[in-house]
Protein backbone atom coordinates (compact mmCIF):
# COMPACT_ATOMS: atom_id res chain seq x y z
CA UNK A 1 0.00 0.00 0.00
CA UNK A 2 1.68 3.49 -1.16
CA UNK A 3 0.69 5.53 2.20
CA UNK A 4 1.40 8.68 0.00
CA UNK A 5 -1.75 8.23 -2.51
CA UNK A 6 -3.70 7.23 1.17
CA UNK A 7 -2.80 10.84 2.12
CA UNK A 8 -3.40 12.22 -0.95
CA UNK A 9 -6.80 10.68 -0.85
CA UNK A 10 -7.65 11.80 2.75
CA UNK A 11 -6.14 15.21 2.08
CA UNK A 12 -8.69 15.85 -0.42
CA UNK A 13 -11.80 14.87 1.99
CA UNK A 14 -10.63 16.74 4.78
CA UNK A 15 -10.01 19.98 2.33
CA UNK A 16 -13.70 19.41 1.45
CA UNK A 17 -14.74 19.23 5.04
CA UNK A 18 -13.31 22.17 5.49
CA UNK A 19 -14.88 24.00 2.50
CA UNK A 20 -18.37 22.10 4.23
CA UNK A 21 -19.40 25.36 6.28
CA UNK A 22 -22.99 23.71 7.06
CA UNK A 23 -21.12 20.49 8.88
CA UNK A 24 -18.26 22.34 10.42
CA UNK A 25 -20.98 24.74 12.30
CA UNK A 26 -23.25 21.46 12.94
CA UNK A 27 -20.26 19.93 14.65
CA UNK A 28 -19.34 23.04 16.36
CA UNK A 29 -22.48 23.78 17.66
CA UNK A 30 -23.08 20.47 19.00
CA UNK A 31 -19.59 20.51 20.59
CA UNK A 32 -20.07 23.68 22.42
CA UNK A 33 -23.67 22.35 23.60
CA UNK A 34 -21.74 19.14 25.05
CA UNK A 35 -18.69 19.55 25.71
CA UNK A 36 -18.94 23.91 26.88
CA UNK A 37 -22.99 23.92 27.49
CA UNK A 38 -23.94 21.07 29.61
CA UNK A 39 -21.12 20.98 32.30
CA UNK A 40 -21.65 24.71 32.78
CA UNK A 41 -25.76 24.13 33.55
CA UNK A 42 -24.90 21.70 35.45
CA UNK A 43 -21.93 23.44 37.51
CA UNK A 44 -24.39 26.62 37.75
CA UNK A 45 -27.23 24.82 39.02
CA UNK A 46 -28.02 25.41 43.37
CA UNK A 47 -26.43 22.13 44.79
CA UNK A 48 -26.33 22.11 48.69
CA UNK A 49 -22.84 21.56 49.48
CA UNK A 50 -23.72 20.88 53.33
CA UNK A 51 -22.38 18.49 55.25
CA UNK A 52 -22.89 15.20 54.13
CA UNK A 53 -25.61 12.64 55.48
CA UNK A 54 -28.91 14.01 53.55
CA UNK A 55 -31.26 11.57 51.76
CA UNK A 56 -29.51 11.28 48.27
CA UNK A 57 -32.23 8.88 47.04
CA UNK A 58 -31.32 6.44 43.88
CA UNK A 59 -27.89 8.00 43.55
CA UNK A 60 -26.67 7.11 47.81
CA UNK A 61 -25.93 3.63 46.51
CA UNK A 62 -23.39 5.26 43.42
CA UNK A 63 -21.74 7.90 45.54
CA UNK A 64 -20.64 4.86 47.60
CA UNK A 65 -18.16 3.47 44.19
CA UNK A 66 -16.52 6.90 44.11
CA UNK A 67 -12.95 6.88 44.90
CA UNK A 68 -12.25 7.37 48.49
CA UNK A 69 -10.65 11.16 47.65
CA UNK A 70 -13.92 12.38 46.85
CA UNK A 71 -15.74 10.20 49.53
CA UNK A 72 -14.93 12.64 52.09
CA UNK A 73 -16.81 15.87 50.42
CA UNK A 74 -20.02 17.16 51.37
CA UNK A 75 -23.19 15.53 49.18
CA UNK A 76 -23.83 18.64 46.86
CA UNK A 77 -19.90 18.57 45.71
CA UNK A 78 -20.27 14.61 45.43
CA UNK A 79 -23.28 15.21 43.15
CA UNK A 80 -21.24 17.46 41.05
CA UNK A 81 -18.77 15.14 40.87
CA UNK A 82 -21.27 12.38 40.11
CA UNK A 83 -22.82 14.21 37.69
CA UNK A 84 -19.83 16.03 35.75
CA UNK A 85 -17.43 13.27 36.17
CA UNK A 86 -19.43 9.71 35.58
CA UNK A 87 -22.77 10.78 34.47
CA UNK A 88 -22.16 12.84 31.46
CA UNK A 89 -18.44 12.41 30.77
CA UNK A 90 -19.45 9.90 28.07
CA UNK A 91 -21.72 12.47 25.88
CA UNK A 92 -18.57 14.13 24.41
CA UNK A 93 -18.06 10.69 22.68
CA UNK A 94 -21.00 11.55 20.88
CA UNK A 95 -18.75 14.09 19.18
CA UNK A 96 -16.33 12.14 17.45
CA UNK A 97 -18.88 9.58 16.84
CA UNK A 98 -20.64 12.61 14.92
CA UNK A 99 -17.55 13.83 13.03
CA UNK A 100 -16.97 10.21 11.49
CA UNK A 101 -20.76 9.91 10.59
CA UNK A 102 -20.45 12.74 8.64
CA UNK A 103 -17.50 11.92 6.95
CA UNK A 104 -18.06 8.28 6.29
CA UNK A 105 -21.04 8.23 5.31
CA UNK A 106 -20.23 11.16 2.87
CA UNK A 107 -16.83 9.00 1.62
CA UNK A 108 -17.88 7.15 -1.47
CA UNK A 109 -21.63 7.49 -1.70
CA UNK A 110 -21.12 11.40 -1.71
CA UNK A 111 -18.87 11.15 -4.26
CA UNK A 112 -21.45 9.30 -6.43
CA UNK A 113 -23.95 11.87 -6.00
CA UNK A 114 -21.81 14.63 -6.76
CA UNK A 115 -20.44 12.48 -9.94
CA UNK A 116 -17.08 12.90 -8.89
CA UNK A 117 -16.31 9.17 -7.77
CA UNK A 118 -15.47 8.52 -11.26
CA UNK A 119 -12.22 10.97 -11.70
CA UNK A 120 -11.06 9.41 -8.58
CA UNK A 121 -11.51 5.87 -9.88
CA UNK A 122 -9.18 6.81 -12.63
CA UNK A 123 -5.97 7.63 -10.66
CA UNK A 124 -3.46 4.83 -9.81
CA UNK A 125 -4.79 4.72 -6.27
CA UNK A 126 -5.40 0.68 -5.68
CA UNK A 127 -8.92 -0.52 -4.14
CA UNK A 128 -7.56 -0.97 -0.48
CA UNK A 129 -5.61 2.81 -0.77
CA UNK A 130 -9.13 4.40 -1.78
CA UNK A 131 -10.85 2.95 0.91
CA UNK A 132 -7.66 2.78 3.68
CA UNK A 133 -7.61 6.73 2.50
CA UNK A 134 -11.55 7.06 3.29
CA UNK A 135 -11.17 5.60 6.75
CA UNK A 136 -7.60 8.14 7.60
CA UNK A 137 -10.42 11.46 6.61
CA UNK A 138 -12.75 9.96 8.78
CA UNK A 139 -10.62 8.80 11.66
CA UNK A 140 -8.21 11.75 11.83
CA UNK A 141 -11.00 14.80 12.74
CA UNK A 142 -13.30 12.49 14.62
CA UNK A 143 -9.92 11.66 16.87
CA UNK A 144 -9.06 15.03 17.13
CA UNK A 145 -12.29 16.15 17.70
CA UNK A 146 -12.55 13.62 20.68
CA UNK A 147 -9.55 14.92 22.43
CA UNK A 148 -10.26 18.93 21.58
CA UNK A 149 -14.00 18.10 23.29
CA UNK A 150 -12.48 16.02 26.51
CA UNK A 151 -10.30 19.08 27.12
CA UNK A 152 -12.64 21.31 26.74
CA UNK A 153 -14.63 19.45 28.71
CA UNK A 154 -12.03 19.27 31.52
CA UNK A 155 -11.41 22.52 31.73
CA UNK A 156 -15.09 23.54 31.99
CA UNK A 157 -16.13 21.00 34.81
CA UNK A 158 -12.93 22.61 36.74
CA UNK A 159 -13.89 25.92 36.04
CA UNK A 160 -17.87 25.10 37.43
CA UNK A 161 -16.89 23.14 40.18
CA UNK A 162 -13.46 22.96 41.50
CA UNK A 163 -14.49 25.99 44.56
CA UNK A 164 -16.74 22.97 45.50
CA UNK A 165 -14.94 19.83 45.15
CA UNK A 166 -12.17 21.70 46.55
CA UNK A 167 -9.71 21.81 43.50
CA UNK A 168 -9.06 20.65 40.34
CA UNK A 169 -9.82 16.92 40.33
CA UNK A 170 -11.12 16.42 36.52
CA UNK A 171 -10.28 14.35 34.84
CA UNK A 172 -10.52 11.18 36.55
CA UNK A 173 -8.76 8.07 35.84
CA UNK A 174 -12.07 6.47 34.22
CA UNK A 175 -13.03 9.57 32.34
CA UNK A 176 -8.99 10.16 30.95
CA UNK A 177 -9.22 5.98 29.97
CA UNK A 178 -12.42 7.06 28.05
CA UNK A 179 -11.20 9.62 26.79
CA UNK A 180 -7.92 8.39 25.62
CA UNK A 181 -8.79 4.91 25.41
CA UNK A 182 -12.71 4.60 24.23
CA UNK A 183 -12.88 7.92 22.38
CA UNK A 184 -10.66 6.79 19.93
CA UNK A 185 -11.79 3.59 19.66
CA UNK A 186 -15.66 4.69 19.36
CA UNK A 187 -14.24 7.46 16.87
CA UNK A 188 -12.89 4.33 14.37
CA UNK A 189 -16.09 2.67 14.78
CA UNK A 190 -17.94 5.60 13.14
CA UNK A 191 -15.77 5.17 10.13
CA UNK A 192 -15.38 2.17 9.79
CA UNK A 193 -19.38 1.40 10.00
CA UNK A 194 -20.16 4.59 8.03
CA UNK A 195 -17.63 4.18 5.50
CA UNK A 196 -18.48 0.87 5.01
CA UNK A 197 -22.18 1.60 4.38
CA UNK A 198 -20.99 4.55 2.20
CA UNK A 199 -20.22 1.89 -0.52
CA UNK A 200 -23.01 -0.34 -0.55
CA UNK A 201 -26.20 2.29 -0.33
CA UNK A 202 -27.02 4.52 -2.70
CA UNK A 203 -28.00 7.74 -1.34
CA UNK A 204 -25.88 9.98 1.28
CA UNK A 205 -29.39 10.31 3.38
CA UNK A 206 -29.47 6.66 3.53
CA UNK A 207 -26.21 6.25 5.09
CA UNK A 208 -26.73 9.13 7.27
CA UNK A 209 -29.80 7.34 8.51
CA UNK A 210 -27.90 3.74 9.16
CA UNK A 211 -24.91 5.46 10.58
CA UNK A 212 -26.92 6.84 13.53
CA UNK A 213 -27.84 3.82 14.70
CA UNK A 214 -23.92 4.38 15.88
CA UNK A 215 -25.35 6.43 18.58
CA UNK A 216 -26.77 3.68 20.23
CA UNK A 217 -23.53 2.49 21.49
CA UNK A 218 -23.34 5.96 23.29
CA UNK A 219 -26.77 5.41 24.59
CA UNK A 220 -25.32 2.03 25.90
CA UNK A 221 -22.37 3.81 27.62
CA UNK A 222 -24.53 6.06 29.44
CA UNK A 223 -27.19 3.42 30.87
CA UNK A 224 -23.76 1.55 31.99
CA UNK A 225 -22.81 4.51 33.82
CA UNK A 226 -26.25 5.03 34.95
CA UNK A 227 -26.57 1.38 36.46
CA UNK A 228 -23.23 1.80 37.90
CA UNK A 229 -21.72 -0.58 35.52
CA UNK A 230 -18.90 1.06 34.23
CA UNK A 231 -18.35 3.93 37.45
CA UNK A 232 -15.20 4.00 38.65
CA UNK A 233 -14.45 0.74 36.74
CA UNK A 234 -11.29 0.71 35.08
CA UNK A 235 -10.59 -2.61 33.95
CA UNK A 236 -14.67 -2.64 32.23
CA UNK A 237 -13.97 0.17 30.41
CA UNK A 238 -10.41 -0.73 29.32
CA UNK A 239 -12.83 -4.22 27.95
CA UNK A 240 -15.09 -2.31 26.40
CA UNK A 241 -12.33 -0.20 24.48
CA UNK A 242 -10.47 -3.10 23.46
CA UNK A 243 -14.06 -4.74 22.04
CA UNK A 244 -14.95 -1.85 20.04
CA UNK A 245 -11.45 -1.77 19.08
CA UNK A 246 -11.90 -5.69 17.90
CA UNK A 247 -14.86 -4.49 16.21
CA UNK A 248 -13.40 -1.54 14.39
CA UNK A 249 -10.58 -4.10 13.23
CA UNK A 250 -13.60 -6.60 11.89
CA UNK A 251 -15.18 -3.85 10.06
CA UNK A 252 -12.42 -2.05 8.14
CA UNK A 253 -11.38 -5.30 7.13
CA UNK A 254 -14.36 -6.53 6.12
CA UNK A 255 -14.88 -2.52 4.14
CA UNK A 256 -11.78 -3.18 2.61
CA UNK A 257 -12.36 -7.01 1.23
CA UNK A 258 -15.88 -6.20 0.24
CA UNK A 259 -15.15 -2.77 -1.96
CA UNK A 260 -15.23 -3.30 -5.46
CA UNK A 261 -14.74 -0.11 -8.03
CA UNK A 262 -16.10 -2.44 -10.23
CA UNK A 263 -19.50 -2.57 -8.51
CA UNK A 264 -19.57 1.47 -8.06
CA UNK A 265 -18.75 2.01 -11.49
CA UNK A 266 -21.25 -0.23 -12.76
CA UNK A 267 -23.91 1.45 -10.40
CA UNK A 268 -22.09 5.64 -11.10
CA UNK B 1 8.28 -3.02 -35.01
CA UNK B 2 7.42 -0.20 -32.45
CA UNK B 3 4.66 -1.49 -29.40
CA UNK B 4 1.10 0.00 -29.65
CA UNK B 5 -0.37 2.40 -27.40
CA UNK B 6 -3.25 -0.30 -27.22
CA UNK B 7 -3.63 -3.68 -28.67
CA UNK B 8 -7.27 -5.21 -28.14
CA UNK B 9 -7.68 -8.72 -29.20
CA UNK B 10 -11.25 -10.33 -29.46
CA UNK B 11 -12.12 -8.01 -25.99
CA UNK B 12 -15.28 -8.69 -24.61
CA UNK B 13 -17.37 -7.00 -21.90
CA UNK B 14 -20.23 -8.76 -20.42
CA UNK B 15 -22.69 -7.73 -18.01
CA UNK B 16 -24.56 -10.33 -16.96
CA UNK B 17 -26.69 -11.45 -20.19
CA UNK B 18 -25.71 -8.05 -21.72
CA UNK B 19 -22.48 -8.00 -24.00
CA UNK B 20 -21.83 -4.60 -24.07
CA UNK B 21 -18.67 -5.31 -26.32
CA UNK B 22 -18.42 -8.04 -28.08
CA UNK B 23 -14.67 -10.05 -29.14
CA UNK B 24 -13.70 -6.15 -30.04
CA UNK B 25 -10.32 -6.13 -31.74
CA UNK B 26 -8.12 -2.75 -32.79
CA UNK B 27 -4.62 -1.84 -32.41
CA UNK B 28 -4.23 2.08 -32.00
CA UNK B 29 -0.67 3.51 -32.61
CA UNK B 30 2.01 5.88 -30.24
CA UNK B 31 1.22 8.90 -31.70
CA UNK B 32 -1.97 8.15 -32.88
CA UNK B 33 -5.38 10.32 -32.68
CA UNK B 34 -8.03 7.00 -32.83
CA UNK B 35 -11.83 7.57 -32.67
CA UNK B 36 -14.68 5.45 -31.25
CA UNK B 37 -17.90 6.33 -33.18
CA UNK B 38 -21.26 4.81 -32.72
CA UNK B 39 -24.67 5.76 -31.23
CA UNK B 40 -25.57 5.45 -27.29
CA UNK B 41 -25.23 2.12 -26.12
CA UNK B 42 -22.48 0.43 -29.16
CA UNK B 43 -19.71 -0.16 -26.20
CA UNK B 44 -17.60 2.72 -26.73
CA UNK B 45 -17.78 3.81 -23.02
CA UNK B 46 -17.48 0.24 -21.83
CA UNK B 47 -14.35 -0.22 -24.09
CA UNK B 48 -12.93 3.20 -22.90
CA UNK B 49 -13.40 2.31 -19.23
CA UNK B 50 -11.80 -0.87 -19.86
CA UNK B 51 -8.84 0.58 -21.61
CA UNK B 52 -8.91 3.10 -18.57
CA UNK B 53 -8.43 0.02 -16.46
CA UNK B 54 -11.61 1.21 -14.08
CA UNK B 55 -13.63 -1.63 -15.58
CA UNK B 56 -12.26 -5.31 -16.20
CA UNK B 57 -12.29 -7.14 -19.32
CA UNK B 58 -14.46 -10.25 -19.05
CA UNK B 59 -12.73 -12.06 -21.97
CA UNK B 60 -10.26 -11.50 -25.12
CA UNK B 61 -6.86 -9.63 -24.78
CA UNK B 62 -6.57 -5.47 -23.77
CA UNK B 63 -2.77 -4.30 -23.14
CA UNK B 64 -2.00 -0.53 -23.28
CA UNK B 65 1.97 0.07 -24.03
CA UNK B 66 2.77 -3.57 -23.80
CA UNK B 67 0.73 -4.15 -20.09
CA UNK B 68 -2.27 -5.85 -19.69
CA UNK B 69 -5.24 -3.93 -18.71
CA UNK B 70 -6.29 -6.67 -15.82
CA UNK B 71 -2.68 -6.99 -14.27
CA UNK B 72 -0.91 -4.28 -14.15
CA UNK B 73 -3.84 -1.29 -13.53
CA UNK B 74 -1.85 0.82 -11.48
CA UNK B 75 0.97 1.36 -13.81
CA UNK B 76 -1.19 2.26 -16.94
CA UNK B 77 -3.23 4.54 -14.71
CA UNK B 78 0.26 6.16 -14.10
CA UNK B 79 0.68 6.85 -18.11
CA UNK B 80 -2.90 7.84 -18.78
CA UNK B 81 -5.71 10.74 -18.47
CA UNK B 82 -9.38 9.86 -19.03
CA UNK B 83 -11.87 12.57 -19.21
CA UNK B 84 -15.05 11.12 -19.11
CA UNK B 85 -18.71 11.67 -20.50
CA UNK B 86 -19.65 13.80 -17.22
CA UNK B 87 -17.59 16.93 -15.74
CA UNK B 88 -16.51 14.92 -12.38
CA UNK B 89 -14.51 17.43 -10.91
CA UNK B 90 -14.92 18.70 -7.10
CA UNK B 91 -17.68 21.40 -6.96
CA UNK B 92 -16.05 22.58 -3.88
CA UNK B 93 -12.87 23.41 -4.80
CA UNK B 94 -11.57 26.13 -7.01
CA UNK B 95 -10.31 25.85 -10.51
CA UNK B 96 -6.78 25.63 -9.17
CA UNK B 97 -7.39 23.37 -6.06
CA UNK B 98 -9.05 20.81 -8.58
CA UNK B 99 -5.68 20.51 -10.41
CA UNK B 100 -3.79 20.27 -7.45
CA UNK B 101 -5.61 17.57 -5.09
CA UNK B 102 -5.76 15.32 -8.58
CA UNK B 103 -2.11 15.79 -9.09
CA UNK B 104 -1.63 14.57 -5.37
CA UNK B 105 -3.10 10.84 -6.78
CA UNK B 106 -0.31 10.78 -9.32
CA UNK B 107 2.33 11.10 -6.44
CA UNK B 108 3.73 14.48 -7.56
CA UNK B 109 5.29 16.65 -4.71
CA UNK B 110 3.29 20.08 -3.93
CA UNK B 111 5.74 22.34 -5.77
CA UNK B 112 5.34 19.84 -8.94
CA UNK B 113 1.66 19.90 -8.63
CA UNK B 114 1.47 23.95 -8.50
CA UNK B 115 3.89 24.56 -11.35
CA UNK B 116 1.67 22.10 -13.72
CA UNK B 117 -1.40 22.91 -12.32
CA UNK B 118 -0.29 27.22 -13.37
CA UNK B 119 0.83 25.91 -16.46
CA UNK B 120 -2.39 23.69 -17.30
CA UNK B 121 -4.59 26.63 -16.58
CA UNK B 122 -2.77 28.61 -18.48
CA UNK B 123 -3.14 26.53 -21.94
CA UNK B 124 -6.83 26.28 -21.55
CA UNK B 125 -7.16 29.71 -21.29
CA UNK B 126 -8.61 29.64 -17.47
CA UNK B 127 -6.38 31.91 -15.39
CA UNK B 128 -8.93 34.73 -14.88
CA UNK B 129 -10.85 31.86 -12.74
CA UNK B 130 -7.79 29.98 -11.00
CA UNK B 131 -9.41 30.72 -7.57
CA UNK B 132 -12.83 30.26 -8.79
CA UNK B 133 -15.18 27.63 -7.55
CA UNK B 134 -16.16 25.25 -10.44
CA UNK B 135 -19.71 25.97 -9.19
CA UNK B 136 -20.04 29.14 -11.09
CA UNK B 137 -17.80 28.11 -14.45
CA UNK B 138 -19.82 27.79 -17.54
CA UNK B 139 -20.08 24.63 -19.01
CA UNK B 140 -17.27 24.99 -21.77
CA UNK B 141 -14.84 26.11 -19.01
CA UNK B 142 -16.27 23.42 -17.13
CA UNK B 143 -15.09 21.00 -19.96
CA UNK B 144 -11.72 22.57 -20.15
CA UNK B 145 -10.65 22.06 -16.51
CA UNK B 146 -11.81 18.06 -17.00
CA UNK B 147 -9.27 17.90 -19.92
CA UNK B 148 -6.79 20.01 -18.06
CA UNK B 149 -6.85 17.86 -15.29
CA UNK B 150 -6.87 14.40 -17.02
CA UNK B 151 -3.31 15.90 -17.90
CA UNK B 152 -2.19 16.95 -15.05
CA UNK B 153 0.48 13.70 -15.15
CA UNK B 154 1.49 14.47 -18.57
CA UNK B 155 0.14 11.08 -19.74
CA UNK B 156 1.20 9.06 -22.65
CA UNK B 157 -2.48 8.23 -23.80
CA UNK B 158 -5.44 10.28 -22.99
CA UNK B 159 -8.89 9.47 -23.47
CA UNK B 160 -11.42 11.51 -24.13
CA UNK B 161 -15.10 10.37 -23.76
CA UNK B 162 -17.33 12.76 -26.02
CA UNK B 163 -15.53 15.29 -24.87
CA UNK B 164 -17.37 18.26 -26.49
CA UNK B 165 -21.10 17.26 -26.04
CA UNK B 166 -23.80 19.67 -25.19
CA UNK B 167 -21.19 22.28 -25.44
CA UNK B 168 -22.04 25.53 -27.61
CA UNK B 169 -19.95 25.78 -31.15
CA UNK B 170 -17.47 28.34 -30.13
CA UNK B 171 -16.64 25.96 -26.49
CA UNK B 172 -16.15 23.22 -28.77
CA UNK B 173 -14.16 25.20 -31.28
CA UNK B 174 -12.03 25.89 -28.31
CA UNK B 175 -11.34 22.44 -26.97
CA UNK B 176 -10.72 21.03 -30.42
CA UNK B 177 -8.03 23.71 -30.71
CA UNK B 178 -6.42 22.71 -27.91
CA UNK B 179 -6.58 18.82 -28.73
CA UNK B 180 -5.40 19.45 -31.43
CA UNK B 181 -2.05 21.21 -29.99
CA UNK B 182 -1.71 18.13 -27.63
CA UNK B 183 -1.81 16.10 -31.21
CA UNK B 184 0.70 18.55 -32.81
CA UNK B 185 3.12 17.25 -29.74
CA UNK B 186 2.94 14.14 -30.27
CA UNK B 187 0.11 12.80 -27.66
CA UNK B 188 -2.04 9.44 -28.46
CA UNK B 189 -5.38 10.68 -28.45
CA UNK B 190 -8.28 8.00 -27.80
CA UNK B 191 -11.82 9.64 -28.26
CA UNK B 192 -15.39 9.02 -28.45
CA UNK B 193 -17.85 11.73 -30.20
CA UNK B 194 -20.93 12.16 -31.86
CA UNK B 195 -19.59 15.29 -33.79
CA UNK B 196 -19.02 13.32 -36.95
CA UNK B 197 -17.79 16.31 -38.65
CA UNK B 198 -15.23 17.21 -35.71
CA UNK B 199 -13.91 13.08 -35.75
CA UNK B 200 -13.45 13.13 -39.51
CA UNK B 201 -11.44 15.84 -39.30
CA UNK B 202 -9.57 15.30 -36.05
CA UNK B 203 -8.50 11.14 -36.01
CA UNK B 204 -6.32 9.51 -38.12
CA UNK B 205 -8.38 6.79 -37.90
CA UNK B 206 -11.21 4.91 -36.02
CA UNK B 207 -13.82 2.69 -35.91
CA UNK B 208 -17.68 2.61 -35.93
CA UNK B 209 -19.79 0.41 -33.47
CA UNK B 210 -22.54 -0.61 -32.95
CA UNK B 211 -24.06 -3.44 -30.42
CA UNK B 212 -20.89 -3.95 -28.98
CA UNK B 213 -19.49 -4.59 -32.19
CA UNK B 214 -17.09 -3.25 -34.60
CA UNK B 215 -18.75 -2.66 -38.09
CA UNK B 216 -15.75 -0.53 -40.07
CA UNK B 217 -12.33 0.05 -38.92
CA UNK B 218 -9.82 2.71 -40.97
CA UNK B 219 -8.83 6.15 -41.85
CA UNK B 220 -12.30 8.49 -41.87
CA UNK B 221 -11.65 9.19 -46.01
CA UNK B 222 -11.21 5.75 -46.60
CA UNK B 223 -13.91 5.06 -45.12
CA UNK B 224 -15.99 7.43 -46.34
CA UNK B 225 -14.79 6.50 -50.10
CA UNK B 226 -14.60 2.78 -49.78
CA UNK B 227 -18.31 2.72 -48.50
CA UNK B 228 -20.20 5.39 -49.87
CA UNK B 229 -17.78 6.97 -53.00
CA UNK B 230 -17.43 10.70 -53.10
CA UNK B 231 -20.96 12.24 -53.11
CA UNK B 232 -24.60 11.16 -52.12
CA UNK B 233 -27.45 13.04 -54.02
CA UNK B 234 -30.42 13.32 -52.09
CA UNK B 235 -33.81 13.02 -53.83
CA UNK B 236 -37.90 12.86 -52.36
CA UNK B 237 -38.97 8.96 -51.80
CA UNK B 238 -41.76 9.72 -54.71
CA UNK B 239 -43.35 6.20 -56.21
CA UNK B 240 -42.62 7.71 -59.45
CA UNK B 241 -39.00 8.75 -59.13
CA UNK B 242 -38.71 5.44 -57.44
CA UNK B 243 -40.06 3.49 -60.54
CA UNK B 244 -37.75 5.79 -62.61
CA UNK B 245 -34.60 4.73 -61.12
CA UNK B 246 -35.47 1.43 -61.12
CA UNK B 247 -36.18 1.46 -64.75
CA UNK B 248 -32.74 4.10 -65.38
CA UNK B 249 -30.98 0.76 -63.75
CA UNK B 250 -29.97 3.69 -60.83
CA UNK B 251 -29.05 1.95 -57.24
CA UNK B 252 -30.47 4.03 -54.35
CA UNK B 253 -31.20 3.73 -50.71
CA UNK B 254 -34.54 4.41 -48.65
CA UNK B 255 -34.02 6.51 -45.66
CA UNK B 256 -37.37 8.14 -43.95
CA UNK B 257 -38.73 10.05 -46.66
CA UNK B 258 -35.58 10.52 -48.35
CA UNK B 259 -33.74 8.92 -51.16
CA UNK B 260 -29.96 8.69 -51.47
CA UNK B 261 -27.61 7.74 -54.41
CA UNK B 262 -24.07 7.19 -54.00
CA UNK B 263 -21.58 8.09 -56.70
CA UNK B 264 -18.08 9.06 -57.22
CA UNK B 265 -19.43 11.01 -60.00
CA UNK B 266 -22.35 13.37 -59.16
CA UNK B 267 -22.24 15.51 -62.48
CA UNK B 268 -23.62 13.33 -65.66
CA UNK B 269 -25.58 11.64 -62.67
CA UNK B 270 -27.70 14.78 -61.68
CA UNK B 271 -28.00 15.57 -65.38
CA UNK B 272 -29.32 11.90 -65.90
CA UNK B 273 -31.39 12.16 -62.99
CA UNK B 274 -32.91 15.56 -64.49
CA UNK B 275 -33.96 14.66 -67.79
CA UNK B 276 -34.88 11.25 -66.86
CA UNK B 277 -37.05 11.43 -63.77
CA UNK B 278 -37.89 14.80 -63.31
CA UNK B 279 -37.92 14.81 -59.75
CA UNK B 280 -39.49 17.73 -57.43
CA UNK B 281 -36.31 18.37 -55.36
CA UNK B 282 -32.78 17.07 -55.80
CA UNK B 283 -29.54 18.10 -54.15
CA UNK B 284 -25.77 16.60 -53.77
CA UNK B 285 -23.15 16.69 -51.09
CA UNK B 286 -20.43 14.84 -49.88
CA UNK B 287 -20.84 11.36 -48.10
CA UNK B 288 -19.96 11.61 -45.01
CA UNK B 289 -19.31 9.22 -41.78
CA UNK B 290 -22.70 9.78 -41.23
CA UNK B 291 -23.96 8.21 -44.82
CA UNK B 292 -21.75 5.16 -43.76
CA UNK B 293 -23.23 4.49 -40.43
CA UNK B 294 -26.81 4.83 -42.29
CA UNK B 295 -25.86 2.31 -44.35
CA UNK B 296 -24.40 -0.26 -41.93
CA UNK B 297 -26.51 0.23 -39.28
CA UNK B 298 -30.11 1.10 -40.85
CA UNK B 299 -29.96 4.70 -38.83
CA UNK B 300 -28.27 7.50 -37.56
CA UNK B 301 -25.82 8.03 -35.37
CA UNK B 302 -28.01 9.83 -33.04
CA UNK B 303 -30.91 7.80 -33.19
Amino acid sequence: MNWRTVRAIAGKDLLEVRKNRLAIWSILGLSFILSVGMPLLIGLLPFDVGPSGGDLGPFEALMTLLPPALQGLPDGARMVVLMLGYFLAPLFLIIPLMVAAIIGAESFVGEKERHTLEGLLYTPATDLELYAGKVLAGAVPSVLAAYLNFTAYAIVVNLVSAHIVGGIWFPTVTALALAVWVGPAVALLGVSASVLVSTRVETFLEANQLTGLLSLVIVGLMVGQGSGLLLLSLPVLLLVGLVIYAVDLVLIRLGAAVFSRDRLMARA
Amino acid sequence: MTQPAILAEGLEKRFGALVAVDRCSFVVNEGEVFGFLGPNGAGKTSTMRMIACVSPKTGGRLEVFGLDVNERPREIKAMIGVVSQENNLDPDLSVYDNLVVFARFFELDRAEAARRADELIEFFGLGEKRDTVIEVLSGGMKRRLTIARALINRPRLVILDEPTTGLDPQARALIWERLRTLRDRGSTILLSTHYLEEAERFCDRLVIMDNGKILIEGRPDEIVSSRMGRAVIETVDDPAVLACLAREGIAYERFGDLVHITTNSPEPLIQRLVSSCNPSRLSVRNATLEDVFLRLTGRGLKD
